[in-house]
């Protein structure tokens, strides 16, 4: 277990610089129109993303939650590659690293300052149907207000649909990330 | 002035808002909340047509229509030509001056609702950064703008030729009658009808056309086309709304009549076409050797190839010029689509049903060779699995075919005996094709998924226009049933535990909301309501009552077209469990499930007798740790003036607060004497028994009632769960408390210790408290709480290491 951890770490580094992605978020968008009609009858491209302030580890703790077969396919199409994130520990690393240079939280204090909060990666999982992808940053107590950007999988297809819930002392707070909303804001 | 416009301004919203979610009766004292109000004046009165029961009344009717099509398919320009010989039925009671018919192709026009009320919901642009707009919206403008959409309606004329006045309004078509339609009497008209079929790539629809550009190129591509919703189909007129006659703007799927087909399609010559219904000329269209194969098929133990990939492969390296009309027929079917293209292989397999209506059936599957083996391996075998589960919850498969098609352009979409389904494998550098796990999981869950469709809502005939979630939420709660028995090592949906982040968001609508308005629509159409009704079967009535009342429901609207209020009558009258509170919560209000246990105390019966109970009192006292501060000078050394002078004691340095004199016994025997018999056997078992006595105090956070299940686990060890129903919450719905009596000193409870009910926050489960760690902490400490997502192939190559590399590394770890 170990020695698995250490060479995540290492993968991990490795990734493309995150300017990469930023730059090429129109360019990568080759799906379909962003009518944010679900045309499906089956349900998928769905995600839902925790944003916690725990008390416990005194931290801002951020937990996505993506459908494996949303993730795989996102993946594929923005690393060019088939990938398989139910049995390969570097796929689901080079799926995080695009998770993470899409999502993004800038933090305004309570004197008004604006400041992009440092949420570093904690690790990814599979749990069940879903990959879950992890960050964290220590809770700076001084908050009041996020401007949270999700762009998870909405740059790969427009009709993902990705729901924020931010908890802080047992209120929830929702954001739904749709179309082309890129950014929203939440007072805490 | 203004101040006082503005006061007013408020009170008239305020009085706008409550009056839009009173429904007639109201609590208007207080603030009591009877989440167990029986949906009386919510659900519609029962009548003829629907009845108490939730069955169909007994005049129940609906209207038949009849459609005779010829069609021809222009690959080149991807155009379809068809005209419709359409028999219309009134099995109503009224009469009808006209029709209303469904030009679902019209939402694809660029003036359409549908996409004249898109917006725009990006940021705008600034001096920082620049609005945003993919490469994918880019196309899709374009590419609206290059071709034009939405269907040509060439002629409307009746039996005779005479032709019909008929007036578009959006995604719809009104159709003036010559003479009033009486009920009882059926008209015959036809359409003459054109359109251009949509790029399923670019505009992500329900069906079209996918283009494979690198095959025949001679012919500038070959094509695969999914033809569903392509020809003008008839409103449904219905008891409870009349015409159905709502603008298609997306969302809401359809509500349709049922009807016997005859089409005839006229295609290119080396095409293969799947459909809805019996191929009627296979003598005209498929070779000897197909013909033998399918009847080999029939009785196959698994499927056959009734065209072969290398045949599919040689068909299409080139096109035709010439034209081959393929004829189905459907009988009772809501609907008919149809796939064709050059590129499919053709495989099949006959499920056998004894004693059924229709013995036979067979399921039958169409890829192109991106399909692979992923394909030819699975999807006509889960065609035949999801038969069987369903059939056995529900009625036999009443139809002659049950077919998966596969579209790669679009996740999933069913319409009767045809399914069109996305999954497909990936082209690896080598040539040869292969999929991941998970894109074979979603094979099956998609397959599954839309064949289950075809019996919800294909034949229990549900409004998709209107309530998404009754196709959708019951599909998809029978599809994890019918998932669980392929494979339970899949993860399937309908887990408790993964809607509450949903259920505790604040951007949701009810269940109850009418398609177009929902948002969400997966979380809310889907995994709320199959959640729901998994927890229905498994918690609230349990399987057997369950299932009786589910079939029920079935068979009773077979053929025939349900709406919710008959689903939860029925579901109540067939178990004898009232449920509104459930239906109530779960489909009418967006509470989520959250209940606390926040406080227990631990009580011991009173004997009343002083001499045992003031011994008792004593104790107590004791027990309660004394004064920090006399500690503290205790622990300096310091005596008190009492302990340095002993000599002086009087009679309250012998006897203290409960000690006990002949007046408490004088009292006690006076007690004793005062009760009557039964009074006293019960205080002497009480007290010989001498049990502990457990007061639960429980709140309901969330607002959604439900049951309280909880694990208790005593002193020596051993565990048990007691469920107390939902209607624990009737009279006091916010906190309740309850009595526990036990033999047993209980050491700690939990509620819902599987995690059945979907409850959303865990800590406050517990008594005493514990500290839950969050995912990341799970994580952290352990981990990852799931090893579904091990690197098996990855470790599998690892090699074994030496204690030496091992203690190396265990250094460099610290």
């Amino acid at each position: 277990m170990k020695s698995l951890k250490k060479k995540i770490r290492i993968s991990f580094i490795a990734l493309p610089h995150r300017q990469l992605f930023t730059v090429c978020v129109v360019i990568l968008s080759f799906a379909v129109a962003g009518f944010s009609v679900e045309v499906l009858a089956h349900q998928q491209k769905t995600a839902v993303t925790r944003i916690l302030f725990n008390s416990n580890s005194d931290s801002i703790e951020v937990m996505h939650r993506f459908f494996v077969h949303d993730a795989e396919h996102a993946a594929g199409v923005v690393f060019g590659e088939s990938q398989n994130m139910l049995e390969s520990a570097d796929a689901r690393e080079l799926f995080s690293s695009y998770v993470i240079n899409r999502f993004a939280i800038e933090a305004i204090d309570r004197e008004g300052s604006v400041e992009e909060l440092n949420l570093s990666y904690v690790g990814t999982e599979v749990d069940g149907q879903y990959v879950w992808v992890y960050q964290e940053v220590a809770d700076p107590h001084n908050l009041a207000s996020l401007n949270v950007i999700n762009m998870t999988l909405r740059d790969v297809w427009p009709d993902q649909t990705n729901l924020v819930n931010v908890e802080k002392e047992g209120r929830v707070q929702s954001l739904e990330f749709v179309s082309e909303v890129d950014i929203l804001s939440v007072d805490l | 002035m203004k101040k006082l416009s503005l006061v007013i301004g408020l009170f008239v919203l305020i009085a706008v808002n409550s009056g839009a979610f009173a429904q007639g009766i109201q609590q208007t004292k207080g603030t009591f909340e009877d989440k167990f109000r029986q949906l009386d004046e919510v659900l519609p009165t029962p009548n003829v047509y629907r009845n108490a029961a939730g069955q169909p009344g007994h005049q129940y009717w609906q209207q038949e229509v009849d459609y005779d099509i010829e069609v021809s398919l222009d690959e080149a320009t991807q155009r379809l030509d068809g005209s419709e010989t359409i028999n219309y039925q009134n099995n109503s009671p009224d009469t009808l001056n006209y029709l209303w018919l469904q030009l679902d192709q019209n939402r694809f026009r660029d003036d359409s609702m549908a996409e004249m009320s898109s917006t725009f919901r990006g940021s705008s642009p600034d001096e920082d950064s620049p609005a945003r707009l993919s490469m994918g919206q880019l196309r899709r403008l374009q590419y609206m703008e290059d071709v034009d959409h939405g269907y040509e309606i060439n002629a409307v004329t009746d039996g005779s030729g005479n032709a019909l006045a008929h007036t578009i309004v959006g995604t719809l078509m009104r159709i003036d009658l010559a003479r009033p339609l009486r009920s009882g009497q059926d008209v015959e008209f036809k359409i003459d009808y054109a359109y251009h079929i949509i790029s399923g790539e670019i505009l992500s629809p329900r069906g079209g056309y996918q283009h494979f550009p690198d095959e025949n190129e001679a012919d500038n591509g070959n094509y695969l086309f999914a033809l569903t919703q392509w020809f003008p189909r008839l409103v449904a007129y219905t008891d409870y709304e009349g015409w159905t006659n709502k603008e298609f703007l997306g969302s809401g799927e359809f509500t349709l009549e049922f009807g016997d087909y005859e089409v005839a399609m006229t295609v290119p010559s080396d095409h293969i076409v799947a459909a809805t219904g019996e191929l009627q000329n296979a003598n005209q269209v498929l070779t000897r050797e197909q013909r033998d194969r399918m009847e080999q098929a029939e009785t196959a133990e698994r499927p056959v190839f009734i065209v072969t990939p290398e045949e599919a492969l040689e068909n299409a390296q080139e096109g035709v010029s010439d034209t081959k009309t393929w004829r189905f027929a459907a009988e009772n079917v809501r609907d008919f689509a149809w796939g064709s293209s050059r590129n499919f292989i053709w495989d099949a397999k006959g499920l056998q049903q004894p004693g059924a209506e229709q013995e036979l059936v067979m399921a039958m599957s169409f890829y192109p060779k991106e399909g692979g083996t992923l394909w030819s391996d699975y999807s006509t075998e889960v065609v035949i699995h999801t038969l069987e589960v369903y059939s056995r919850f529900s009625f036999d498969f009443p139809y002659p075919t049950a077919i998966s098609v596969n579209a790669s352009f679009l996740g999933g979409m069913e319409y009767p005996m045809i399914s069109f389904n996305g999954p497909t494998t990936t082209l690896q550098d080598d040539g040869s094709r292969t999929y991941s796990l998970s894109e074979k999981r979603f094979l099956i869950g998609v397959v599954i998924h839309e064949i289950g469709h075809f019996y919800f809502p294909m034949i229990v005939n549900s409004d998709e226009r209107q309530w998404t979630w009754m196709d959708e939420g019951i599909n998809s709660y029978l599809d994890s049933v019918a998932g669980r028995e392929w494979d339970a090592d899949i993860p399937w949906g309908v887990e408790p535990k993964n809607i509450t982040d949903y259920m505790v968001s604040q951007n949701q609508v009810p269940v109850m909301t009418q398609s177009d308005s929902v948002r969400s629509l997966g979380s809310n159409a889907y995994s709320k309501p199959a959640t729901a009704l998994n927890i229905l079967r498994e918690t609230i009535m349990g399987r057997e009552l369950f299932d009786f009342a589910f079939m029920e429901y079935s068979r009773q609207w077979e053929f025939k077209r349900p709406t919710p209020s008959d689903f939860f009558r029925t579901m109540e009258e067939a178990s004898g469990i009232d449920l509104d509170w459930f239906w109530r919560g779960w489909f009418y209000t967006t509470d989520h499930v959250d209940i606390s246990l926040d406080r227990v105390y631990e009580m011991q019966i009173d004997t009343e007798n002083p001499d045992v109970d003031y011994d008792r009192q004593r104790d107590v006292e004791k027990s309660i740790s004394p004064s920090l501060f006399s500690d503290r000078n205790r622990e300096e050394g310091m005596h008190t003036w009492v302990e340095r002078n002993t000599d002086v004691r009087d009679f309250y340095d012998d006897n203290d607060q409960f000690t006990v004199t002949n007046v408490e016994r004088n009292s006690y025997n006076s007690f004793l004497n005062g009760l009557e018999d039964w009074e006293r056997a019960a205080l002497d078992r009480a007290v010989e028994e001498d049990l502990n006595y457990y007061l639960l105090e429980f709140s309901n956070v969330g607002g959604l009632v439900m049951p309280i299940i909880i694990e208790v686990e005593y002193a020596d060890g051993s565990k048990q769960v007691i469920r107390y129903p939902a209607e624990i919450w009737r009279r006091y719905p916010d906190n309740i408390k309850k009595l526990l009596v036990s033999d047993k000193d209980i050491r700690n409870i939990v509620i819902d210790p599987l995690r059945e009910t979907a409850d959303a926050d865990i800590e406050n489960n517990y008594y005493p408290r514990r500290i839950i760690p969050s995912r990341i902490e799970s994580f952290k400490f352990g981990g990852g709480s799931s090893r579904a997502g091990r690197d098996l192939i990855e470790d599998s190559k690892t090699e074994l290491k030496s204690e030496e590399e091992t203690d190396e590394e265990s250094e460099e770890e610290n």
